[in-house]
């Protein structure tokens, strides 16, 4: 009897020291090489080890596995030197070799991996060399300014491990995992960070409406993005437990298809070309209204692709502007009149455009839905239309079908370059004309010119004059009319102790060395770094 | 033996022209070969293009047809991209929850829906009860699947919970008319009027002669069934095939798609084969 | 007539007729954004209150339920006339052309024509118009929902040839075409007019459950899927009135159910 009742008691107990969340998808792959959606990056952020890891909040670099870095004066070389001590749970010692492994791998151009591409520059790949069993030095084909945030990204894995994913250095390894249902993480004794929870479980949970309701039950103890509905749902039901952190790092934007080749009338492509016609649309859509009936108020206006919460990056410029009067005139220097109510351009056409976004998303539905309302008081005539992401990526990537569309951007990283093959104008990513042979405007080649500066900048000075200028061209030339910043929001249980909601991914479980289940005694000491 | 062949041969051939149009309409759909990681902004320009390259050929339909030929005569199914697992260890795992979430729902339906069907059809001048059975159940019948697994939800039932109340009201229905008839049939008024015991009555003379119908009708209620748990298992978040139909749609997941529409064939046919060879022919279409 | 159908009538009639009068009755239009007031509870002004756009809920839901009640009948209609043609061919023409004719049946109920729906919409070109995507969508819910009443019409044919005015028309040297015409189709009427009762309140909850699965009409037309789709994170039983949509959808399919005749009920 008794010893069912410490069974049952040390089970209880397990249960209690154990963090539960939920994703809202399979993660596509765990390979940490080729991790590309967001719940493939929660189970490499709480699984794998990194050389320096970004704090969330502050948004600065930490050693993690590197004990410490220097960067030489020509931004060209970078040597770590790394944690002594360290074993992998295999009980190999953690050297310089693992890291020269890591990035032989991770640059093998067979593997196609989005994070080893944030290494290549136009001029190739950097080198990796093992400078003694704890020193490894990477030297740049090019200056290249921030390099040590390139290394968040980065997993470290064993020389020795025959695939991946593999027990590495990260806080917890993966003890359980039944696809499209739940992880079960346990805490890894081999990581330098300790996390303060033995374990977390994470189950697969699409509908956000189950999400909230296990939540309330106590079920889950962390919901990472809440959807502003939600949020205030539970606002009004448990008032502590719902965070809202401020604007993320991310941007909802709309853009009009300007490439050559889009199978569009040419008078349309003459609209989407006008700065005049991009400039009176943005100035006629009510951001504020937005944030505030769509988002609920937990949203910030948008002036730009760099927000708020980027601490480092944002330029102060004057809030966006919602005067529809002021876009009329515009439109009427191009010769767009509005007669009986509808829009026509100096040729007499209807003016009259789709918008693209995703279905699913209830919050770009509603707000595609309200800027239809806006354009119509200048007469322009908008159609909604929602497809599934598959429909939608074909048209905007590959047959390039379509006139505007309406999505939003993650940013992991607050740095410029993050955002390199989004504003080049040769980048696959550059919305409104991918893949450029050369650049078709003025202000592309320069935006070109200046980003490629700033990556290659070691002053960070001149790097902030380059980025600003680039800025200001944005919001001079709208190719990307951004709208607003989302905030974070997201559901706490009042079980757990020392979370701090941050403005990028992950939002709330990124600083698992300090989260803790309250009234539960530390199993370890609190997360403090092993030596 | 005949006629065993005769079925199977129209089971097999329906199953196999399922997973090819299945698998025919999910190539040419829009959006077949296009992945979402292609708008990861650190991707570059000739990772793109690569990623778009490969897209391309996984998605070419001779060679997939080919390709999963060979590998179901080494009882392979292919691997989903999607969920990042080989595809018959999800059709196994998935199978069960939603084999015994059916499974559970039918058994509760038929159940329920015979015990109300019973008073309904022996008495007969029972109007209220008769008249408050029928418009519970079209109330069920008219609001949709969807609906119904939402407001469940809401409340903290289960898919098998919504399963069961899409399923009983059409149970119910049947069974009345059914039972109605077979009540009304001369050599059950004969018994009746011979004294013979209710309960003697129901079984051997009412339930035993509509047997075949009833399981006819088990069968027809199944593959109902099978159809609404797409929707109610994507909104109740179970994970079973129906969810998994749903995430394979909407990801254009070639191998899951084919094998479950082969499997949802499967699993129709053979019950209109058993509900035809249960019923005699002009009863049941 | 039974006090029970009569009443049903009634309350389909009234549905209808409202839901048909929308644009005479709606102050305003189902468009309109009141953004000062999302999400507003019921009050003079707005009977069921306001959409998390602002928007009227009566309205939107006068005009969702027209869109709906226009539209599924027409579906039902198409189904009914494919059904009768390819069941009547395949109860009339014999063994080989009904077996093929139910293999295509079964074959239509097994295939993913969600799958379809989705593929369909993502082909339609982009400045189409959300009235005619919403027509399109009806149109082929009926285009593909055949099989089942084909398989009933099959069975209801196959039985009359084999009764006795037919067998006394064919020996009497009736052609084929006259006893399809003549003899076959008007005594299969009732099966198919209890098949088109039946059909109607299956398109509308499909289009129902399509919007709320995402895949309904498109902005700013509303239809009762894309209103019901609007529950999603409520809390209906701190906000009832949002049950509106669902209780008229669950009105107006059920007293199609009562209206049917008892005895052509069936799955």
């Amino acid at each position: 009897m008794k010893a069912w009742l410490l069974l049952l008691a040390l089970t209880v107990a397990s249960a209690q020291d154990e963090l539960r969340f939920a994703l809202h998808d399979e993660p596509k792959s765990l390979d940490p090489f080729l991790v590309a959606d967001e719940p493939a990056e929660a189970i490499r952020y709480l699984t794998e080890g990194v050389l320096i890891r970004i704090n969330r909040l502050s948004q600065q670099p930490e050693p993690e596995l590197a004990q410490s870095w220097k960067i030489s004066s020509d931004a060209r070389h970078i040597t770590f030197q790394l944690r002594s001590g360290l074993r992998f749970p295999d009980g190999s010692a953690f050297t310089s070799a693992d890291v020269v492994a890591t990035f032989e791998k991770l640059f093998d151009p067979a593997l196609h991996s989005p994070v080893a591409d944030t290494f290549r520059s136009e001029k190739g790949w950097p080198t990796v060399m093992a400078l003694n069993p704890l020193s490894v030095r990477m030297d740049f084909p090019a200056p290249t300014g921030s390099m040590e945030r390139l290394f968040d990204q980065v997993s470290i894995v064993s020389a020795r491990a025959a695939q991946r994913p593999a027990p590495g250095l990260g806080p917890y390894v993966i003890a359980e995992h039944v696809p499209g249902v739940r992880f079960v993480l346990q805490r890894n004794p081999a990581a330098p960070r300790q996390p303060r929870i033995a374990s977390v479980r994470i189950d697969i949970e699409q509908n956000r409406d189950l999400e909230l309701v296990r939540f309330r039950r106590g079920e889950i103890d962390l919901i990472d993005k809440l959807t502003p509905d939600l949020f205030d749902r539970l606002n009004t039901e448990l008032p502590g437990n719902a965070v809202d952190a401020g604007p993320t790092l991310d941007f909802e934007f709309l853009w009009f298809n300007m490439a050559q080749q889009a199978p569009l009338p040419d008078y349309k492509k003459a609209w989407f070309r006008s700065v005049a016609f991009r400039r009176a649309v943005s100035d006629a859509i009510n951001r504020a209204d937005l944030c505030r009936v769509v988002y609920r108020g937990h949203a910030t206006p948008a002036t730009g692709p760099i927000s708020p919460a980027n601490k480092l990056w944002y330029a102060p410029a004057p809030a966006p502007v919602f005067d529809p009067a002021a876009a009329l005139k515009s439109l009427a220097t191009e010769g767009f009149s509005n007669r009986g109510g509808t829009l026509r351009d100096a040729r007499g056409n209807v003016v009259e455009f789709s918008i693209l976004t995703n279905a699913g998303s209830k919050t770009r539905e509603r707000m595609a839905t309200m800027i239809q309302q806006d354009l119509a008081k200048l007469g322009i005539r908008v159609n909604v239309v929602t497809l599934d992401f598959p429909a939608l990526i074909e048209r905007i990537t590959r047959s390039l079908n379509y006139e505007a569309a309406l999505l939003g951007f993650v940013n992991i990283d607050s740095d410029p370059s993050a955002l390199m093959n989004v504003l080049l104008s040769s980048a696959a990513n550059h919305p409104w004309n991918p893949s450029e042979k050369s650049p078709a405007t003025e202000w592309e080649a320069e935006i070109d010119k200046l980003m490629l500066a700033q990556a290659e900048s070691a002053d960070p000075r001149l790097r902030r004059k380059q980025f600003d200028r680039v800025q200001r061209i944005l919001r001079e030339q709208l190719p990307m009319i951004c709208l607003l910043h989302p905030n974070a929001l997201a559901a706490i249980s009042a079980r757990l102790d020392g979370v701090k909601p941050a403005a990028s991914f992950p939002h709330t479980f990124w600083n698992f060395d300090s989260i803790a289940i309250r009234g539960l005694a530390p199993r370890n000491s609190s997360g403090t770094l092993r030596q | 033996m005949h006629l065993l062949g005769k079925y199977g041969a129209r089971v097999v051939a329906l199953v196999l022209v399922a997973g090819l149009a299945s698998a025919a309409l999910a190539r040419l759909a829009p959006g077949a070969a296009a992945d979402e990681r292609e708008l990861d902004p650190r991707l570059s320009a000739e990772t793109v293009a690569a990623m778009r390259a490969n897209e391309e050929a996984s998605h070419n339909l001779g060679r997939f047809l080919l390709h999963y030929a060979r590998g179901l005569a080494h009882f392979q199914l292919g691997f989903s991209q999607s969920q990042n697992a080989p595809v018959r260890e999800l059709i196994a795992e998935r199978g069960v929850t939603t084999i015994r979430e059916l499974g559970i729902a039918l058994a509760a339906a038929l159940a329920i829906g015979a015990a109300f069907a019973i008073p309904a059809a022996r008495f007969r001048a029972a109007r209220v009860y008769d008249a408050s059975c029928a418009i519970l159940a079209g109330v069920f019948l008219s609001v949709p699947a969807a609906l119904l697994a939402y407001v469940c939800l809401v409340l903290g039932g289960s898919a098998t919970l919504v399963l069961a109340l899409v399923l009983t009201p059409r149970v119910f229905l049947f069974s009345r008319n059914l039972l109605a008839q077979a009540y009304g049939a001369t050599h059950v008024q004969m018994a009746m009027a011979r004294g013979v015991d209710e309960f003697r009555i129901l079984l051997f003379y009412v339930l035993a002669p509509a047997a075949g119908a009833m399981l006819a009708m088990a069968a027809a209620t199944a593959t109902i069934g099978v159809g609404a748990s797409i929707p109610i298992e994507a909104i109740c978040d179970t994970a079973g095939l129906g969810r998994l139909a749903w995430q394979a749609a909407m990801a254009r997941d070639l191998p899951l798609l084919v094998n479950l529409t082969m499997i949802v064939a499967l699993a129709t046919t053979l019950a209109m084969a058993l509900a035809e060879f249960f019923a005699p022919r002009e009863a049941i279409a | 007539m039974n006090r029970v159908r009569i009443a049903a009538i009634a309350v389909l009639a009234t549905l209808a007729l409202g839901a048909l009068l929308a644009p005479v009755w709606a102050r305003d239009s189902y468009q309109i954004q009141f953004r000062e007031a999302p999400d507003a509870p019921p009050s003079w002004k707005f009977p069921l209150g306001t959409d998390a756009l602002g928007r009227d809920r009566l309205t939107r839901l006068g005009y969702g339920a027209r869109v709906s009640f226009l539209l599924a009948p027409a579906a039902a209609l198409l189904t009914c006339l494919e059904a009768a043609v390819l069941g009547g061919l395949a109860g009339f023409a014999g063994r080989r052309v009904r077996s093929v004719v139910l293999f295509a049946a079964d074959l239509f109920l097994t295939l993913p024509w969600l799958f379809l729906l989705i593929a369909v919409r993502a082909c339609l070109p982009l400045n189409t118009s959300p009235e005619i995507s919403v027509a399109i969508t009806f149109l082929l819910l009926g285009a593909l929902g055949w099989a089942a009443p084909a398989r009933i019409i099959c069975a209801a044919v196959g039985k009359l040839n084999r009764s006795d005015f037919i067998l006394q028309a064919r020996a009497a040297g009736c052609s084929p075409s006259r006893l399809l015409l003549r003899h076959l189709i008007p005594n299969v009427m009732p099966v198919l007019l209890a098949q088109f009762w039946i059909a109607v309140p299956v398109y509308i909850l499909a289009e129902a459950t399509l919007g709320m699965l995402g895949l309904g009409v498109s902005e700013p037309l509303p239809s009762l899927g894309s209103i019901l789709r609007d529950l999603e994170g409520v809390d209906v039983i701190a906000q009832p009135w949002q049950l509106a949509p669902a209780i008229v959808l669950a009105v107006f399919a059920g007293a199609f159910q009562l209206v049917r005749p008892r005895e052509d009920y069936s799955l």
